[in-house]
């Protein structure tokens, strides 16, 4: 298939005498929202890590556009991955601007300068996350949600086919969540992305997602179509905690039981 | 930065016109235009200690104190510590170690020199060798066996000190501090000096890139590993050369490129170029001051970087709440 960017077979992945997921066969395709659920430790960073090629995988094989990933060069896997991590701590004082831009990084030879299409990506992307007003703070001077839009807008600069999101929406407030995602989604439907996010937020996942992979703490693993599994039975025996959905005008919303 | 452009010839005119005999610049126009002789019996005696003493002297000292800064800057990228300097991983231990040993031997002038470069190029390879065996360059890992290794230098520093000859102490401890009365061929340095920051430019952007650390670097397409690899070699060989050049010069490698990480931001294209020039200006003023401050005693440039250097750098803190350049 020509619009599946990422293939996995046969994944299994263990950290110390944890495992964390057994045989995972998933496939990324063009216009993807896939959504990571699970407690605490159950692997949801881990497994993006290791799809991004930043962790081993214990066993399985990863293909990225047709290729192991692991044969692939950091540059030519970032031409079609981004991702954004968790947490980021900046050492260094750089401006908004300047971290923006890095993420042309892959797309330029070591001795290019961005040009007028990099600039124009950078601001865009600024002004798409409200981050051009900031353009030129100190990274170091950002408030946890706007370093963590200042994360999502490097990314929309590197302008990868697979977005991986380890909780995009951690730090940000209510607009600036609904923004972010609407903005993922936007990118999946329109221009063919494939977008991956691990989330806490069930509501966002209710919203967001066309795929919901569950990974439980016993390595066990749920895949399938977001309204199949989004339900108060799953999620219940995901969590280990009763959680009950309301139907409303937008959908189910989920809350959980005391 | 264009300041420090416009400094960089300054501190050099001065170093060449300051001093026992004192120049002016009439004097030195005359000295350093090729073609002019004069038949001037007092001329010829200036010029002479202008182009045979003076000028070698101030260009080795820009240029240890510009290879310190440019090293010290791609080694907090390297640690990603923004406290690391160029002789946290035991570079110049090595080479003081080297360089003691070969005094204690009784030998000389370039032999010492010979024994400071050998020392810093087995300190380098022996904390590289370790770094390749556990196959991990990671920051802290790679600061800690840094550390560890240079403390045991700094006991093998002390071993020598200590069973050396009373006559051969001050010339031991002239050196550990820092001394650039020695330094006679400036050249190489500089050589070195054009050649990295060349290969500087050619890596800033993946400076900048593994400044926001291994695992976002990587994913922005930098190969991590790799750019580790050389980042280390070279900062460690422009720190071999620098501290072959005038000792273990404290103080510049550090603060140098601190101060303008705090003054022109982390952009390693402005960075290392400034580095070069301001980490070249302060070591040329500390050492013109240093051998006319009390003279005709020198005292080592090492001393009066620190006493120099640490008022302002406090000074600068101080006046900016962290994280808060211009």
């Amino acid at each position: 298939m020509s619009d599946s960017w990422l293939q996995i077979h046969g994944l299994h992945l263990r950290r110390g005498s944890r495992q964390l997921c057994r045989d995972l066969e998933l496939e990324l395709c063009a216009g993807d929202m896939l959504a990571i659920l699970g407690e605490n430790g159950a692997g949801k960073s881990s497994l993006l890590l290791t799809l991004a090629g930043l962790l081993p995988a214990t066993q399985g094989t990863i293909s990225l556009g047709g290729q192991i990933l692991g044969t692939l060069s950091r540059r030519r896997i970032a031409r079609q991955l981004g991702m954004l991590l968790q947490d980021h701590v900046d050492m260094f004082p750089m401006t908004v601007w300047d971290a923006a831009l890095l993420g042309r990084y892959a797309h330029l030879a070591v001795w290019q300068a961005p040009g007028p299409a990099d600039r124009q990506v950078t601001r865009a992307a600024l002004e798409q996350l409200d981050l051009l007003a900031l353009a030129h703070r100190d990274v170091t001077t950002l408030s946890g949600g706007e370093r963590r839009r200042l994360g999502l807008a490097t990314l929309l600069v590197q302008d990868p086919r697979i977005y991986l999101l380890d909780e995009p929406t951690n730090h940000l407030d209510l607009r600036h969540q609904m923004q972010c995602l609407r903005l993922l989604s936007t990118l999946a439907r329109e221009r063919q992305r494939a977008v991956v996010f691990a989330t806490h937020d069930l509501n966002l996942a209710v919203q967001f997602s066309n795929k919901v992979l569950m990974l439980y703490s016993d390595g066990q693993h749920r895949l399938g179509d977001s309204t199949a599994l989004l339900t108060e039975h799953h999620l219940s025996s995901l969590f280990r905690h009763p959680i009950h959905g309301v139907p409303t005008a937008q959908g189910l919303v989920f809350y959980p039981g005391t | 930065m264009l300041l420090l452009l416009a400094a960089t010839p300054l501190c050099l005119l001065t170093a060449l016109m300051v001093g026992s005999v004192t120049t002016d610049l009439a004097t030195l126009w005359t000295t350093l235009m090729p073609g002019t002789s004069s038949p001037d019996m007092a001329l010829a005696l200036d010029s002479q200690i202008i182009l045979e003493l003076r000028l070698p002297r101030s260009l080795a000292a820009f240029g240890a104190g510009a290879l310190l800064a440019v090293a010290g800057a791609l080694m907090q990228v390297l640690l990603r510590n923004p406290l690391a300097d160029p002789y946290v991983l035991g570079v110049s231990g090595g080479a003081a170690t080297g360089a003691l040993s070969a005094m204690l031997l009784g030998l000389a002038g370039i032999l010492v020199t010979a024994g400071a470069f050998l020392g810093a190029l087995c300190a380098a390879g022996l904390v590289f060798g370790i770094a390749q065996a556990r196959g991990t360059w990671a920051p802290d890992q790679l600061l800690l066996t840094g550390v560890v290794i240079a403390m045991g230098w700094g006991a093998l520093i002390s071993l020598l000190l200590t069973l050396a000859p009373q006559r051969n102490v001050q010339g031991m401890l002239f050196w550990l501090m820092g001394d650039l009365s020695a330094a006679r061929h400036g050249f190489p340095a500089l050589l070195v000096l054009m050649v990295a920051l060349l290969l500087g430019l050619l890596l800033a952007r993946s400076l900048n890139v593994l400044a926001l650390g291994d695992q976002q670097g990587a994913l922005l397409g930098l190969p991590v590993a790799r750019i580790r690899i050389v980042l280390y070699l070279l900062a460690s060989l422009l720190t071999a050369v620098a501290v072959t050049l005038g000792g273990s010069i404290g103080f510049v490698g550090l603060v140098i490129p601190h101060l303008l990480r705090l003054a022109i931001g982390s952009d390693h294209y402005l960075l290392l170029p400034g580095s070069a020039l301001a980490g070249g200006c302060l070591l040329v003023l500390a050492d013109t001051l240093a051998r006319t401050l009390f003279a005709p005693h020198q005292i080592p440039v090492g001393v009066l970087t620190a006493l120099l250097g640490i008022p302002v750098f406090l000074y600068l803190l101080l006046r900016k709440p962290t994280g808060a350049p211009a």
